[in-house]
């Protein structure tokens, strides 16, 4: 089977869908559909529609009879909207999106064109590690991380300071959030690389090798090589994983809260962050609901081209 | 090696005229060592990447002593299983390991159950509906887990499913679900048609096609979503965090949370990297040995967890 979705080539049976006997079909989605209904459509519905009703405070309320309370329109959105924090927070998440994005990107990249000059064993040994760092849950490589950064008998500390010019011992890079959201950035990338090289790396694979050795005969440098055939090929991967990752990182959560005991500072809070912090920390659910939407209202602005790309994808089988 | 002869084949179209048998050696040579130098990278590469692993099992395995030095210890001198005989004797820990399992396991079995039929549905049938269908199954993969957390546990508190795994199984359905159907899909488009046409030609009903002719090619499929949606819950954190409060009833995943920052265990790296390593054992052996599998599902669902 074909690895790359940009790449399936539509099979020739592609277009003869069986017609008819709906009736079975409508049967074979029936317990699907019931399902996400009740899982994600009731809950959705139900997050609506407590981000435009009073404020509560409590469990208690809530829990008992508080879904009735009044409806006020939109003056949650409008409470949280003209508080700074939150756009402080929310421009804190476009920085460490779009820097962990990048960064993922540009080192799954480069490590994608390195698997493809290297020889078998330096692949096979570089593919393994990639696997293992892919399959480690974000939950324990925070904790690895938080330790290798540890202030007091932190691995990284003791070999950073051991280049010339580098004092670094005992230093507390939690203390600053810039630099603790830094360590957690390496978490999130390191955690990232895998999936982008090794996708990226068999899309390389499937460019016609004739056309990479025409262009290097024409006289192409490896950048113009690489710029002219190896990215347009790539192109409809690329949209798919930037969009991905975005999500991703747009979402992170576990590395934060996991960096910082379950207890993130201010300084650390991404909007997954505030939501949990302010929505169902505090149990102001009905603040917790409005800013769960406003995040969906973001992620839809990415989600079109991703849901675009999958539904040509999904036309061309 | 394959790179080197590839060149040399290139080098020898790409010239006017054949080169020297000189000039075609001194190509190669430099281009062994261009070779080299990238596997060198690589190499750095892979231990840069692959250190924070070397260090959990490197803790998981060293004496306290050892692992409080104010000079990092790379090697383990005296290897001890201390660590994880500390969290395996801990009854809460094995408790939540069980209930992970348990969890994971209802959660990928219900899936699989019921997204191969609505994979079935969308890849073999053409309905009103099927593009609402599609779309939904998309839409829902992108919704933040934590965006749901409240809705949900006013929903499940409302049955009296909070704070229980039959509970949590529910929550998980929701981004195993999406994924089962969207990858089964892809599974289920690339088998031939005629191979149903046929065998309802040759008098097979309509359940012997699918018991007889899609089931068993299917298989890998059904293994590769499996595996992956085993990683997807096995993994998750924030649903269990805020579904589950008694102790005794939570994930692995909180237990590590709660290891680390309780004042008993504080400092205590040897016990929180054996539980860790434990924690994604059952993760890393099915990923590394189904590894061409998953790399395929997940490229055909496109979702990583």
């Amino acid at each position: 089977m074909s690895v790359l979705p940009g790449t399936v080539a539509p099979g020739p049976s592609a277009k003869r869908r069986r017609p008819g006997r709906p009736r079975l079909a409508y049967l074979l989605i029936l317990p699907a559909t019931a399902v996400l209904a009740a899982v994600v459509g009731w809950p959705l519905v139900k997050i609506v529609q407590l981000s435009v009703q009073q404020q509560l405070s409590g469990k208690y309320a809530l829990f008992h009879g508080g879904a009735n309370s009044p409806y006020v329109g939109l003056r949650n959105y409008s409470r949280i909207l003209s508080d700074s924090g939150f756009w402080t927070v929310a421009v804190r998440t476009a920085v460490f999106t779009a820097i962990n994005v990048g960064l993922s990107l540009l080192i799954g990249m480069a490590l994608a064109l390195l698997l493809n000059r290297v020889s078998r064993w330096a692949r096979v040994l570089l593919v393994a590690v990639l696997l293992f760092a892919w399959a480690v849950p974000s939950t324990v490589s925070t904790q690895v991380f938080y330790w290798l950064f540890s202030n007091q008998y932190g691995a990284v500390n003791y070999l950073l300071d051991a280049l010339p010019g580098v004092h670094l011992a005992g230093h507390d890079w939690f203390a600053d959030p810039h630099q603790g959201l830094a360590v957690i950035t390496a978490v999130v990338v390191w955690g990232a690389i895998p999936l982008l090289a090794i996708s990226l790396h068999a899309g390389i694979t499937q460019i016609p090798r004739e056309i990479l050795e025409a262009a290097t005969c024409d006289g192409a440098s490896p950048w113009q090589a690489f710029r002219s055939v190896v990215l347009p090929y790539l192109t409809p991967l690329l949209v798919i994983l930037t969009t991905l990752s975005v999500i991703w990182d747009f979402g992170v959560f576990n590395q934060i809260w996991f960096m910082r005991n379950g207890h993130p500072e201010p300084g650390y809070q991404t909007l997954g962050i505030y939501l949990y912090a302010n929505g169902i920390g505090s149990s102001h659910y009905n603040d917790g609901a409005t800013i769960a939407v406003l995040m969906m209202l973001c992620l839809l602005v990415v989600m079109v081209v991703y849901i675009r790309q999958l539904f040509r994808i999904g036309d061309a089988q | 090696m394959t790179a080197t002869v590839r060149t040399g084949a290139a080098a020898a179209t790409s010239a006017p005229h054949t080169p020297s048998v000189a000039v075609r050696r001194r190509r190669f040579s430099r281009k062994q060592y261009r070779t080299g130098g990238w596997n060198l990278v690589a190499v750095l590469v892979s231990i840069v990447m692959g250190f924070p692993i070397y260090w959990m099992l490197l803790t998981a395995f060293k004496t306290s002593s050892d692992i409080n030095r104010t000079t990092p210890l790379f090697v383990v001198t005296h290897p001890t299983l201390r660590g994880f005989r500390e969290v395996l004797g801990d009854e809460i820990f094995r408790r939540n390991l069980l209930n992970t399992a348990l969890v994971t396991i209802s959660a990928v079995l219900i899936s699989i159950v019921i997204g191969f039929f609505g994979a079935l549905a969308i890849a073999r049938f053409r309905f009103a509906g099927r593009k609402v269908f599609i779309f939904a199954v998309l839409i829902v993969q992108m919704i933040p887990l934590l965006a749901l957390a409240i809705p949900l546990s006013l929903l499940l508190d409302r049955f009296q499913l909070k704070n229980s795994l039959t509970g949590l199984v529910l929550a998980y359905l929701m981004f195993t679900m999406p994924y089962t159907i969207w990858t089964l899909r892809t599974f289920i488009a690339n088998i031939p048609i005629e191979l149903d046409e046929a065998a309802l030609v040759d008098g097979c009903s309509r359940w012997q096609t699918f018991y007889k002719i899609i089931l068993p090619l299917v298989a890998p499929g059904l293994i590769a979503t499996g595996v992956y949606g085993w990683i997807l819950a096995w993994n998750e954190f924030v649903l269990a965090n805020t579904l589950l409060l008694d102790n005794r009833k939570q994930t692995s995943m909180i237990y590590l949370l709660v290891f680390q920052s309780s004042p008993t265990h504080g400092a205590d790296y040897g016990g929180l990297m054996a539980a860790a390593t434990l924690t994604s054992l059952p993760v890393v052996t099915l990923f590394v040995l189904f590894q061409s599998r998953i790399s395929a599902g997940l490229t055909a669902g496109a979702v990583k967890g």
